[in-house]
């Protein structure tokens, strides 16, 4: 396992799509390769993980050529680095929720199944969990970094109650429309704003309680001010010795409190000289916020010890089986990872999903897994109903409910299923073996949110997240009318395939482990190892059955072996019987010669293109009057 | 009787020293559990402080006022209620480490010199002479909190003036609630002074047959009377405040200090303290 890290110039790299283009080699590559960017304020980490180095050093190569050589870490500093990222560690916001946010943001930007793997989740949830906890744990906030941060915290170590305060902010530019919301915020009794242009000032003050003031008349709202902010102004024509002494007479017993972010006048003396006046220089504010980030440094730095546990914690999870795991599922293939993802994905919100895999390939797992990453996991259970094994009637009663009479022999009342899961996840199992009748009812359900018992004609409403699971193909079933349209467009908001086990072999060994760790445990056995021909059975077996099949042939496995491995003797008969059957059916016809692949690829072509003969030459990078010899030749002419 | 309430003395003083313990570690540690902790020792403190007071009163028929030391633990007694709520008014903690620091010193030394058996003076057996002590006690509490807020304004006006934010800066409440702080003390504390003052002058008369004689005592209380009516003058027609108020409530507790306990025992009067 390689992982790196790229410091990358900012703008080097601007979207997902360039971040494509240039990952290409890493990502087409057969083992699935990760990568993601993180923002920083004047930089970009580009994050690379792969299980050699070779792509990652091509992919460096590459960048070199267009943004010059970036700086490189690898493994414990690159993890480091990417913990440190989501601390805004090194950048102007240390420490704030800010520079968490932004990691955060650009991180899932790059989401993207084919960026972001198991390895980088991993690693952003620890970072994710890291950041806050450095956050309670240590006194960041005592030092502000950002400028709105500062300027309250120092007007509120003078002034009493910043609820009860008249503020003035003054200027020009971006800055302004910070200040001021982020002043508003703070719910102060009079918040005066004060622009360049009249009418930013209003329209800004329309989103917020602010009071738009015109350049013309702000020294009536600066003399009422307890609190002036400038910003990108010049102190001199705005807060004047005579201004500052109107408001010291006006004001009764307040101090004033000027922050002047623009530039530095002779005036700020002659104003000083006021007792209870505060005027903070620009210069003396950006001290203030570099001192402040260097306290804020230092802390991370004591945190030191901290970063060790999590990347070792890292290190360990990474290197172990377990970093397949997923809920209850395992998976490394690069199909499963991208299954993984949109889990996580759709988890996020109560969104229909339909979840389509063969048997056994684990689609309650799956389903089971989006309930558990979900709010609902908090507030209900997961409830699994197989629609297939259960006669039509029962189950129309089993969801909906009945009451008393409803039908012979409903004695009692009944609470349906969809109702009793309130607040939790259930999976409708098998949907395209439903009845058209169930399929309406159904359809109803979902879409007005409510269910109707069997016998009651009171609809009663429901608070379930429904996902819907087929081992057929939905699809083909719409175009033989087995299945209703609508139902299917209501359930298929986003469709979660789940790839059978032969279609990724990288999955096999993974998942052999994770079963033998678990029925080593269940019968007290030591199995830890595994014959090399097995292995090679294993994995060239085709798994009608899939992970089930699997799981059934490892548990058979682990009870029959005598020994601490397992050998061929313990697989069950069809699976070695097809082994053999393969290698037999390859050893017959096996090497085929060159005269007859030709014959054959010809015959293919002829097929294809319906015995057009320029363009298979073309194709061929042939003569056409070859191509016609070699048809003479193996007889070929229909 | 006496020496249940010796006792109880001795224990009220433990009880204000580990409130002042409180205090400081919550000071410096922040942890609001342990200010809480200190609360509830400043009130077994006061508990256990009234209790004995009373028993006194009970004990002796009067109020425990007639003497220097007695007169002490009852302002003891009252700064620590006005701090009380004060605390619970305002939810503030911060300065709990500075009152009961003076609270602990003050009853420390009236543990010591404390004597029970003196009896009365006869002149001081009346209620006017136990209205006159009283209000003047009140108003060196209401001092005594002016000056631990004017001291509290300095420090942190200091540290941000220089920008150099240390131990008070993240710890004290705003300069402003200070300087009110400081402001409504000394306002309440000089009205009840001069209350104070003036029965004590209907007192003199009766006692010694004159209003005011320039003894040692007298001539300081009166310098003492001055300096908060200055202060009070300034307050309400030339709007001073923050730093030079600050100043004006450290310096008018000094004098307090030196009238209260240096004059009282060492130089020589007729006010018996």
């Amino acid at each position: 396992m390689q992982l790196a890290c790229m410091y990358l110039p900012r703008d080097s790299i601007r979207e997902t799509e360039d971040l494509r283009d240039i990952l290409g080699d890493l990502i087409t590559e057969d083992l699935a390769g990760e990568a993601s960017i993180i923002h920083i304020a004047d930089q970009i980490h580009l994050y690379l993980v792969h299980e050699t180095r070779l792509p990652v050093k091509r992919i460096h190569r590459q960048i070199s050529d267009t943004a010059g050589t970036p700086h490189t870490e690898f493994d414990r500093s690159a993890v480091r680095r990417f913990l440190l990222d989501y601390l805004g560690s090194g950048d102007k916001d240390v420490g704030t929720t800010r520079a968490r946010n932004r990691a955060e943001e650009s991180f899932t930007r790059c989401t993207d199944a084919t960026l972001t793997g198991s390895t980088l989740h991993g690693l952003h949830q620890r970072a994710l969990s890291f950041s806050n906890e450095i956050r309670d744990k240590y006194p960041l906030e005592e030092h502000p970094v950002l400028r709105e941060d500062l300027t309250r915290e120092l007007a509120g170590k003078i002034l009493e109650n910043l609820a009860s305060l008249t503020l003035s902010i003054c200027g020009a530019g971006e800055d302004f429309r910070e200040f001021l919301f982020y002043w508003d915020r703070q719910n102060p009794n009079r918040l005066y704003v004060m622009h360049d242009t009249f009418e930013t000032a209003e329209s800004m003050a329309l989103t917020s309680d602010a009071i738009p003031v015109r350049w013309e008349d702000r020294r009536n709202a600066l003399e009422k001010s307890d609190l002036i902010i400038l910003l990108s102004e010049q102190i001199e024509p705005v807060v004047t010795e005579s201004l500052v002494k109107r408001n010291l007479q006006q004001r009764k017993r307040r101090h004033l409190v000027i922050f002047n972010w623009g530039e530095e006048t002779a005036a700020e003396q002659s104003i000083t000289r006021y007792n209870p006046v505060f005027l903070y220089s620009n210069q003396e504010l950006k001290s203030l916020l570099e001192t402040n980030r260097t306290a804020r440094e230092k802390i991370l730095e004591k945190a030191e010890s901290g970063i060790n546990t999590v990347v070792n914690d890292f290190f360990t999870w990474l290197y172990s089986d377990s970093r397949y795991r997923f809920q209850e599922m395992v998976g490394r293939s690069r199909q499963m990872q991208q299954v993984f993802e949109l889990i996580r994905r759709v988890a996020q919100t109560d969104i229909s999903v339909l979840i389509q895999g063969e048997t056994g390939t684990g689609k309650e797992l799956a389903a089971r897994a989006i309930h558990h990453l979900s709010q609902r996991s908090a507030s209900g259970k997961f409830t699994a109903v197989n629609c297939g094994a259960i006669p039509e009637t029962l189950l129309e009663s089993e969801l909906f409910g009945h009451t008393q009479g409803a039908f012979t022999g409903a004695h009692e009342d009944r609470t349906g299923l969809l109702l009793e899961a309130s607040g939790g996840t259930v999976l409708l199992d098998e949907i395209g073996d439903t009845s058209q009748a169930f399929q309406i009812k159904l359809l109803r359900a979902l879409q007005e949110r409510e269910i109707t018992p069997l016998g009651s004609n009171k609809p009663l409403p429901i608070d379930v997240r429904i996902i819907a699971a087929t081992s057929r193909d939905l699809e083909q079933e719409l175009d033989r009318e087995n299945f209703r349209p609508d139902l299917y467009y209501r359930v298929n908001v986003v469709k979660i395939i789940i790839p059978p086990l032969r279609d990724r072999p990288d999955d096999i060994i993974p998942l052999i482990r994770h079963f033998m760790d678990q029925f080593n445990r269940t019968m007290g056995k030591q199995v830890q190892k595994i014959a090399p021909e097995v292995r090679q059975t294993l994995l060239s077996y085709h798994w009608p059955g899939n992970v089930r099949e699997l799981e059934n042939v490892v548990e058979r496995a682990i009870a029959l072996t005598l020994g601490d491995e397992i050998t061929l003797d313990d697989l069950p008969e069809n699976v070695i019987q097809q082994e053999k059957e393969e290698t037999e059916s390859t050893d017959a016809d096996s090497v085929k010669t060159l005269e007859e692949l030709e014959k054959e690829h010809i015959s293919n072509l002829l097929d294809r293109f319906q015995g057009n003969l320029a363009d298979i030459a073309e194709k061929l990078g042939i003569g056409r009057t070859t191509l016609w010899r070699k048809i003479k030749k193996y007889d070929l002419e229909q | 009787m006496i020496t249940v309430i010796s006792v109880l003395h001795i224990v009220s003083l433990v009880f204000y020293i580990l409130s002042f313990i409180s205090f400081w570690r919550f000071f410096v540690s922040k942890r609001s559990s342990t200010g809480i902790r200190a609360t509830y020792a400043l009130v077994a403190a006061l508990g256990i402080h009234t209790l004995m007071l009373i028993l006194f009163t009970v004990n002796r028929g009067y109020l425990p006022l007639g003497q220097f030391a007695q007169a002490a633990t009852s302002f003891v007694w009252l700064l620590g209620i006005l701090y009380l709520i004060q605390q619970i008014l305002l939810k503030e903690r911060e300065f709990g480490v500075f009152v009961t620091s003076i609270l602990a010193i003050v009853q420390a030394i009236t543990v010591l010199v404390i004597d029970y058996q003196k009896p009365l003076a006869e002149v001081l057996q009346n209620v006017l002479f136990e209205i006159h002590v009283s209000f003047i006690l009140i108003a060196y509490a209401g001092f005594a909190l002016a000056f631990i807020a004017g001291i509290m304004y300095l420090l942190l006006f200091a540290e941000i003036q220089r920008h150099r934010f240390g131990l008070f800066y993240s710890r004290l409440p705003s300069l402003e609630f200070l300087d009110k702080l400081n402001i409504r003390s000394v306002l309440t504390g000089f009205a009840f002074l001069t209350c104070g003052i003036g029965i004590g002058m209907i007192n003199a008369n009766k006692a010694w047959g004159f209003f005011w004689e320039w003894d040692p005592k007298l001539t300081v209380v009166f310098l003492n009377w001055l300096i908060y009516l200055y202060f009070t003058v300034s307050y309400q027609w030339f709007d001073w405040r923050g730093q030079r108020t600050a100043w004006l409530s450290v310096l008018g507790f000094v004098v307090v200090i030196v009238s209260f306990f240096i004059v009282t025992n060492f130089a020589s009067t007729i006010h018996t303290f």
